[in-house]
């Protein structure tokens, strides 16, 4: 090794302590965090009379005094280094109850490097190692200097891979790929409509419960607004476009803020990927650990050639809660054809041939047509004609809308289901309007199962549903015998794998 | 070693195929375990019709004893069927584990995608000397097999040549 890299043996061999100025960071993270879980003891005495500003000010201080010793404890306490004898990256943390976190440096198959705000004030940085092993906890060190931070991710990096530190080559240029402001309001503007509307209906009935809380009475308001409130044809359009701008903004702003400065990078054998404008945030991951790679295009960016790449990883995690979960997800934001299969090349080092076609049964449209479009129809219907709750007119309007948008959706969700097999990958698309593709390498299976219900049987049906590492995919609808023939093959396919799946 | 992997094409005749497997049913002991199983359930649900009304002093409609009657008759005939359903194959390279009467659910693991496994005795099964056998695989628990109701030495004869079978694929 070089010098260079034997100054900083010596340097890590030493326990090593976060930078000063971080405890300043560690401060707002815990007062934020009390802020949000208590913001409603915050807020009711605001509404009621015995509203006290010297109690309400003891209190604070008194917080701020507390919360400012635990950081100092806290701070005081963490200490990391490298043990190069065993190759693993030691914490020692706590006060009164002591941990030491030892994680092997070649378990570790994720480094972040993050920013907030304070953090972008006073140029510091959180590093976070991620390992897939369920046993072994997350390393998080709060706040270090920048170029502490460069120098642990390069550095692990370098021993994890077993190679020397290179600098960035020169050569790997066209391995580099930036995702311009344009593109990032062009992605804003095309993708996740449902889940934003999703959300922000989950949000309005958040704020209803919120208001709730504060025992603020809202049903007068709301019953006197559908009573006179105007539901004509102009009426309805601008709550509609109302919504639709509300939308359009909030992905906007979502989507700048969130992915500013896009980029990924490939050094050593490392994709680098880099984001954020209020926060950054760095990830650094293997791409051998990637474990599941897929893509959603809707039918507006396919024809402005933009799609957006979902890269799943190996995760321990998986089944728990959602944040954990994204974690080991890496979005694109906005890649056209060309980016993309750079990007699949990079992660495989191979690109997809000859691939093998199968659709699933017609049954798959005939029974959400049944189901979302008959069965429901036939409940509107009953509802319709006991209760009468909207004029005739209405109602028919509605019916047949409803059903041609059913009828519509159904069999886009039919047509657009697909399975390829090809040598080395599984290929499966399916949605009705964010038309998502999901692409595993055969050997990454783990597991393979296969779902009939008894009324299946009859008519020779089955589902198929693969598991990796990083999630699984699904196949439904399809015929048994061949369901059976591909189970044997992929099985057949993995077992005489001599790659390994992570 | 370069020769140690090929990748030649290969026809779906050659093929081991899952659908001429002969699997292996659990042993008979094991339905005993199952009905003394749903029975405790049961005790419990009588227990809770019979003392909440008390505790709340007043009467559940007959229509909930009449339903959690059906349900339960209906959980009793399924046992057989359920038990029934309930097999699993060993083979070279991988197992095989299927159940369930109306959802048939059965799951595929290649040997060489085992984390770990380990084998399991619950109090009735310690009774009638069954055990259980879990296989782990790094795709979440949806993906892991258990079969239960294996006479204690079988499932510590599989555990072993499943072990055996990891340690020679490691490697």
């Amino acid at each position: 090794m070089s010098k260079l890299s034997q100054s900083i043996i010596d340097k890590f061999s030493n326990a090593q302590r976060q930078s000063k100025l971080g405890m300043v960071v560690i401060f707002f993270e815990k007062i934020i965090n009390i802020i949000r879980k208590y913001l409603v003891f915050l807020i009711i005495p605001l509404f009621n009379d015995g509203f006290d500003l010297v109690y309400i000010g003891l209190v604070t201080s008194l917080i701020f005094v507390i919360t400012a010793v635990i950081t100092y404890i806290e701070f005081k306490y963490f200490t990391f280094r490298f043990d190069f004898s065993k190759n693993d990256f030691v914490i020692k943390k706590g006060f009164l109850k002591k941990t030491k976190l030892s994680v092997p440096l070649n378990k570790i198959q994720q480094i972040n490097l993050n920013q907030n705000f304070v953090h972008k004030i006073l140029n510091l940085y959180e590093v976070q190692m991620e390992t897939a092993g369920s046993d072994s906890k997350e390393v998080n060190i709060k706040a270090i200097e920048k170029n502490l931070a460069i120098e642990i991710k390069d550095f692990t990096d370098s021993l994890k891979e077993r190679v020397k530190i290179n600098k960035i080559d020169e050569k790997s240029e066209n391995h580099k790929l930036e995702i311009d402001f344009f593109t990032l309001i062009k992605t804003g503007l095309t993708s996740r409509y449902f889940e934003t509307l999703g959300f922000i209906i989950a949000l309005f009935f958040g704020l209803l419960e919120y208001l709730d809380a504060l025992s603020i009475n809202y049903i007068p308001s709301f019953s006197s607004f559908i009573k006179n409130g105007d539901f004509g044809f102009i009426a309805v359009l601008f709550y509609v476009i109302l919504i639709i701008f509300g939308v359009l903004g909030s992905n906007l702003i979502t989507t700048l803020v969130k992915y500013y400065k896009f980029f990924t990078l490939k050094t050593n054998n490392n994709l680098t990927i880099s984001y954020g404008l209020l926060s950054t945030k760095t990830t650094m991951m293997s791409p051998n650990k990637v474990q599941i790679f897929s893509y959603t295009q809707n039918w507006l960016q396919k024809k402005i050639d933009l799609c957006n790449i979902l890269i799943f990883q190996a995760s321990s995690e998986m089944n728990m809660s959602e944040k954990s979960n994204e974690g080991s997800k890496i979005r694109i934001p906005g890649a056209n054809k060309n980016d993309r299969d750079k990007i699949f090349d990079l992660i495989y080092k191979s690109s997809i041939k000859e691939e093998l076609i199968f659709k699933p049964n017609i049954r798959k449209f005939v029974l959400n047509f049944s189901f979302f479009g008959l069965f429901l129809s036939a409940i509107f219907f009953t509802i319709q004609y006991y209760f009468s709750l909207v004029d005739a007119y209405n109602y028919i309007i509605f019916q047949t809308v409803y059903l041609i948008l059913v009828t519509f959706i159904s069999w886009r969700i039919y047509k657009n289901n697909f399975l390829f097999i090809s040598d080395n990958f599984i290929r499966i698309q399916s949605g009705f309007w964010d038309i998502s593709t999901k692409i595993i390498e055969i050997h990454k299976i783990q597991s393979i199962k296969v779902y009939q219900d008894i009324w299946y049987k009859r008519l020779n049906l089955a589902d198929l549903n693969i598991s990796t590492a990083g999630g699984e995919i699904r196949f439904n609808f399809m015929n048994d015998n061949i369901i059976n023939k591909l189970v044997d093959t992929l099985a057949y396919k993995v077992e005489v794998s001599k790659k390994n799946w992570m | 070693m370069k020769n140690a992997f090929s990748n030649n094409n290969v026809f779906l005749e050659n093929i081991p195929q899952t659908e001429n497997v002969d699997y292996s049913t659990l042993e008979k002991k094991y339905l005993n375990v199952m009905v003394l199983n749903r029975v405790i359930w049961c005790v419990i649900t009588i227990i809770a019709l019979i003392a909440i009304p008390i505790l709340r002093d007043d009467n559940f409609s007959i229509y909930i004893y009449l339903s959690s009657l059906f349900i339960w008759l209906i959980i009793f005939t399924f046992t057989g069927f359920s038990f029934k359903k309930k097999k699993y194959v060993f083979r070279e390279h991988d197992l095989i584990y299927s159940s369930g009467v109306v959802f048939t659910k059965s799951i595929l693991i290649p040997y060489n995608r085992i984390q770990h496994l380990a084998v399991h005795q619950g109090v009735f099964s310690r009774i009638y000397n069954l055990a259980s056998i879990q296989f782990y695989t790094a795709g979440g628990s949806s993906s892991d097999i258990s079969i239960k109701g294996l006479s204690k030495e079988d499932a510590d004869r599989w555990k072993e040549f499943v072990s055996e079978k990891i340690k020679k694929l490691k490697q």
